[in-house]
């Protein structure tokens, strides 16, 4: 029998990376909120790679961080061995990874979540969503037991109906031999929700003893270790290695002869896969010439021998992937802890959604993370993060937050979800940003704190010492520009770090700007000189040298703001519009975009399209004055 | 869409006219017209809606054209904005130069029905005609869509393409490199980016040499015929004009005069420039004369030189006799002319002697044979929609930027060639993110 066991502000259906960060937040402003999950045990799982950040990974690390999310400090706090990527490469793409004590990871979460104030967490599998006229009234869970509500996020992952492609064996199941979600999707189906099937896949898991790690090249982590949170102050632990080996014509050979026994070949895989998380034997068809493919070694945590193998993710037979495996340098005796398996998964069409990640259709029900089509734990957390904070505003009758193109990563990972589409799994990348030279790692609090802060979700500590970095940055930056060296004096300070000599005085500002004069180093002849913290003066040395740049993609933005705050009338009928061509005509009345500028990113409206829709729309202001 | 830019075009439409209208709408139209335009007055004094006679002057405060100007104040015009309307000689080259100058002064090339969506969105236009500029709107963008389509299909449009794919490719490279760090194998660096940006710089720049030739077909091949005072010239071009319909423009110098005579030879548009006697002079006024037939020269596709067969052999003479395409050696009746053989070494020599027509269908020959020659080259690969060079000028600017940096960030770098890449989208309608992401699965192996 049926019966009501509580009443709540919001409820989070699924406690992954989404969930977590969307339970939090909701909480943390105050909403009375209930967490569900299908296993206490296995909140915050990693069931891929035990890593987070990575290239615009870490960017969105950064951003979750500005905005008061949790993923950065947790991070930090579960680490065990970290780099900063692409120092070569330039600032704006400099990205923060870091290996992660997976189980760890999960138990700090686990029990932050556990002393949250205002926040419930409950292991059961929500099976149907209640609405009363379209707007999302309660959650019943598979012991008949009624949650009522006033909103629920969906983050549930890759459970819903999930199925398990080993070689020719498949079976139900979620990751990490979890059970899946079955009912919930058909239930949203049979109300009108567009379901995708997506698919992707995750490598064997090995035992540590049972690897000659001689064979291979150690990888070892930067010192010192650069934190995710701009609240960590240091972290100083002993860092694990990962190991790198190779693929061999051998290691080729087993998958060519066996081709036919894998499901992505012979057809039994329908959903969509990734095409940057390629399987070894994707790869070794698709780029046939290739001799080799790289493998890293990660270890899955500090209490473990267990450890994950970056690169062979496969859905080929269990025996075919042991051969694999044996005929890689250094694995020749690998005892096998878990098989590399495909999943397949029910997940949502993005363009239901509206930019705040509610449904269109169904008022107060949102999706966060897999479920909407995207991959990887930093997305889902960003995204997770936003539900939850728009989710908090829309109860308390105030504006959303929407984070545009221009102002972060976040931004850009839901515009293009919501807008675009998406037909694998999306994942985050540096070159889906126009202004990736204003998205950096390092700046992404002085993007984001202020909306963190005025959200509740920033303390008033952190947003003083916010605040005073900015004063620092400024008062230094104008300096520099205004401080004028004598050229003797500059010449003398040139040679010495091999930079060309000037004729006339040179201000600080400009010498700072020569690649090979760091804020650091100009300590030397800046009487003034002012020591800061490591964050700040990378600020300071990185917003003189590409001031350049900056300014160029600043004039790019404005362009870009301008058809954005553009908003086109919600009520507007498209199908109706004369003179725009039927594609466009549908896929605007489906997307419903906000602004103009979000209709011309949308594939298949043409720019003479939103020309004409322009002509429309200034016709129907006239009318109404 | 939502543009405050201000936009030039050509109004009148394309083809041989006797005068061209150059339209510029917009916030700067004043400010870029003042920089361009001299007359007897002060720009800011000219009245709105009064014709005012002055002359366009470009950078090096070299005579483009003598024109009319139109100044008119927002809000009583076309779209409201301020317009200046330029009144120009049609047809040759001269439209082509003036716009290019209002280009580099800030002007942004019109869209197509541009200038009627402005009238509308500034209300100048009224509700019940709203349809009519939408179809207007479309009608034009069909049309320019069928042009770009037909260039785009000859050879032109498939190596816009194929350079434009290969940014495509160096970017997805950089994108790679930085997207995937592991993967060194898969990485490029600076210095092979330079490269690569080189050999694109190269094709791109061919694009642009054949832009001229390209032009000739459309617009007539421009002859500048010159040399020593009485040696024959005008004959020639009586003799060439004679039995075609010309058009004769006088467009007065300051001393000399150029005289600029069209005509039509086999079909094909030919423009002839009848220029002053090439001396040398201490005469201040007449060097100016002799400065602009120079000038002249440099800019022609063929120049003509016509000296009397009993010319004195002189350091001048041989000067002369280098610049030209083709030398006609004059009035072979009274003297042999053997004298310049030795001089003339490989150039095409045509001896005439004009008053008595003999040579003058030699002479039409050798620029037929030309221009064939040029139609060959100009199926091959040629650019000849204005608006198509300025987006390859751009895209030029911007990798040379990429081939001058200083930086030591890969990163960088895509900036400007991105630039590079939007500039050669706006030409094929593609766009240019989507490509990249697309271009990184399909040609590199990432990804765990």
């Amino acid at each position: 029998m049926e019966y009501v066991a509580g009443k709540y502000d919001a409820i989070v259906i699924g406690a992954g990376h989404a969930g977590c960060e969307a339970a939090l937040s909701l909480a943390r402003l105050q909403k009375k909120t209930i967490l569900f999950t299908l296993n206490n045990d296995f909140i915050a799982n990693m069931p891929c790679n035990p890593s987070i950040g990575g290239t615009a990974k870490g960017h969105l690390v950064r951003e979750i961080d500005a905005l008061g999310g949790q993923m950065g400090k947790s991070a930090d706090q579960t680490l065990i061995q970290s780099k900063m990527l692409n120092l070569a490469k330039g600032p704006a793409v400099y990205s923060l990874r870091a290996q992660i004590d997976r189980r760890k990871y999960q138990q700090e979460l686990k029990h932050i979540l556990e002393k949250q104030e205002n926040l419930e967490v409950r292991q059961a599998e929500v099976t149907d969503i209640l609405f009363e006229n379209n707007k999302v009234c309660g959650v019943k869970t598979n012991t008949n037991a009624i949650y009522e509500c006033k909103c629920a996020i969906i983050c549930t992952g890759t459970y819903l109906k999930g199925r398990i492609i080993i070689g020719e064996i498949s079976y139900e199941g979620g990751p990490d031999g979890l059970f899946p979600a079955n009912r919930l999707s058909e239930s949203l189906k049979s109300i009108g929700v567009e379901i995708m099937r997506f698919k992707t896949g995750t490598p064997s898991r090995v035992n540590k003893r049972s690897l000659d790690f001689s064979k291979m090249e150690e990888q070892k982590g930067d010192t010192p270790i650069v934190p995710f949170s701009f609240e960590t102050e240091k972290i100083d632990i002993n860092q694990i290695s990962c190991y790198l080996t190779y693929t061999n014509e051998k290691t080729h050979q087993i998958i060519n002869e066996n081709l036919h026994r894998s499901p992505l070949f012979s057809g039994d895989i329908k959903g969509t896969g990734p095409r940057y998380c390629p399987s070894i034997e994707d790869k070794v068809v698709r780029f046939k010439d290739k001799e080799r493919h790289q493998l890293f070694i990660e270890p899955m945590g500090l209490d473990t021998e267990e450890m994950y193998v970056q690169g062979m993710s496969s859905s080929l037979p269990e025996e075919v992937q042991d051969k694999m495996l044996k005929s890689v340098k250094g694995l020749e005796n690998v005892s096998v802890m878990r098989s590399a398996y495909a999943i397949e998964y029910d997940c949502f069409d993005p363009l239901q959604l509206k930019k705040t990640l509610e449904f269109k259709n169904f008022e107060g029900l949102y999706s966060a993370g897999q479920s909407n089509g995207s991959s990887g734990y930093e997305e889902a957390a960003a995204q997770g993060l936003m539900a939850g904070i728009n989710a908090s505003l829309k109860l308390d009758h105030k504006e959303p937050l929407i984070l545009d193109r221009s102002e972060a990563y976040i931004g850009v990972l839901i515009d293009d979800l919501v807008t675009k589409g998406t037909n694998e799994p999306y994942r985050m990348m540096t070159s889906r940003s126009e202004y990736r030279l204003l998205l950096r790692q390092d700046n992404a609090d002085m993007r984001l704190t202020e909306y963190g802060y005025q959200l509740g979700l920033i303390s008033q500590e952190r947003y003083d010492r916010f605040n005073e970095k900015m004063r620092n940055i400024e008062e230094q930056l104008i300096r520099l520009k205004k401080t004028v060296v004598s050229p003797k004096k500059a010449n003398q300070f040139l040679a010495k770090y091999g930079s060309t000599e000037v004729i006339s005085g040179i201000t600080l500002d400009a010498l700072l700007k020569r690649p090979e004069i760091t804020y650091q180093s100009l300590k030397e002849i800046d009487e003034d000189h002012v020591a800061l913290d490591l964050f700040t003066e990378e600020e300071i040395e990185i917003s003189s040298k590409y001031e350049g740049y900056m300014e160029r993609q600043k004039k790019q933005v404005k362009q870009y703001k301008k058809l954005e705050n553009y908003l086109l009338p919600e009520e507007t009928d498209y199908s109706a519009l004369q003179g725009i061509s039927m594609e466009a005509r549908q896929k605007l009345q489906k997307i419903r975009p906000v602004s103009l500028g979000q209709a011309s990113r949308i594939s298949g409206v043409s720019p003479a399209d939103i020309n004409v829709l322009l002509i429309h729309l200034d016709q129907k202001k006239r009318e109404n004055r | 869409m939502i543009k405050s830019n201000t936009i030039a075009a050509v109004s009148t439409p394309p083809g041989r006219g006797g005068i061209a209208v150059i339209r510029i709408s917009g916030a700067k139209a004043f400010h870029i017209a003042r920089e361009v335009f001299t007359c007897s007055q002060n720009f800011d004094e000219i009245i709105s809606h009064q014709m005012t006679y002055g002359k366009i002057i470009d950078e090096n405060n070299k005579l483009i054209d003598q024109v009319l100007l139109l100044k008119m104040k927002s809000p009583r015009t076309y779209t409201r904005e301020d317009i200046i309307e330029i009144h120009c000689h049609g047809g040759s080259e001269v439209t082509k130069k003036i716009l290019n100058l209002l280009f580099k002064k800030g002007a942004a090339p019109a869209e197509p029905g541009e200038f009627t969506k402005r009238a509308f969105l500034n209300g100048r236009i009224d509700l019940s005609q709203a349809e009519a500029v939408m179809d207007l709107i479309n009608s034009e963008t069909s049309k320019s869509e069928q042009a770009a389509i037909l260039q785009l299909e000859g050879k032109a449009g498939k190596e816009i393409k194929k350079i434009r794919k290969e940014i495509v490719d160096l970017l997805s490279h950089i994108s790679v490199t930085i997207d995937y760090p592991e993967y060194e194998d898969d990485a490029i660096n600076i210095r092979e980016t330079k490269i690569k940006t080189k050999a694109i710089m190269k094709e791109l720049e061919k694009l642009t040499e054949n832009f001229e030739t390209g032009l000739i077909l459309r617009e007539g091949l421009n002859i500048v015929i010159y040399g020593p005072p009485n040696a024959g010239k005008s004959t020639l071009i009586n003799k060439l004009a004679g039995e075609e319909k010309a058009i004769v423009t006088h467009i007065p110098g300051t001393t000399r005069d150029i005289i600029e005579v069209h005509l039509n030879m086999k079909g094909y548009p030919v423009n002839l420039y009848d220029t002053a006697g090439i001396r040398n002079t201490d005469d201040l006024i007449e060097n100016i004369g002799i400065e602009k037939t120079k000038n002249a020269i440099k800019n022609a596709s063929l120049s003509i030189l016509v000296i009397d067969a009993a010319e004195k052999d002189t350091d001048e003479i041989r000067t002369l006799i280098n610049q030209a395409s083709v030398i006609v050696i004059n009035k072979t009746d009274l003297d042999s002319g053997n004298k310049f053989n030795e001089v003339l070494g490989e150039k095409d020599v045509i001896r005439t002697s004009l008053i008595n027509s003999i040579g003058v269908e030699e002479i039409e020959k050798y620029i037929i044979d030309y221009l064939e020659k040029g139609k060959v080259e100009i199926t091959e690969i040629t650019l000849t929609n204005q608006r198509h060079k300025r987006h390859v000028d751009l895209a030029l600017e911007a990798l040379q930027k990429v081939i001058e940096e200083n930086e030591q960030f890969l990163d960088l770098f895509a900036v400007d060639l991105t630039e590079a890449l939007e500039q050669l989208s706006c030409i094929t309608g593609e766009s240019a993110g989507e490509d990249i992401i697309e271009n990184i699965f399909k040609n590199f192996c990432v990804g765990k």
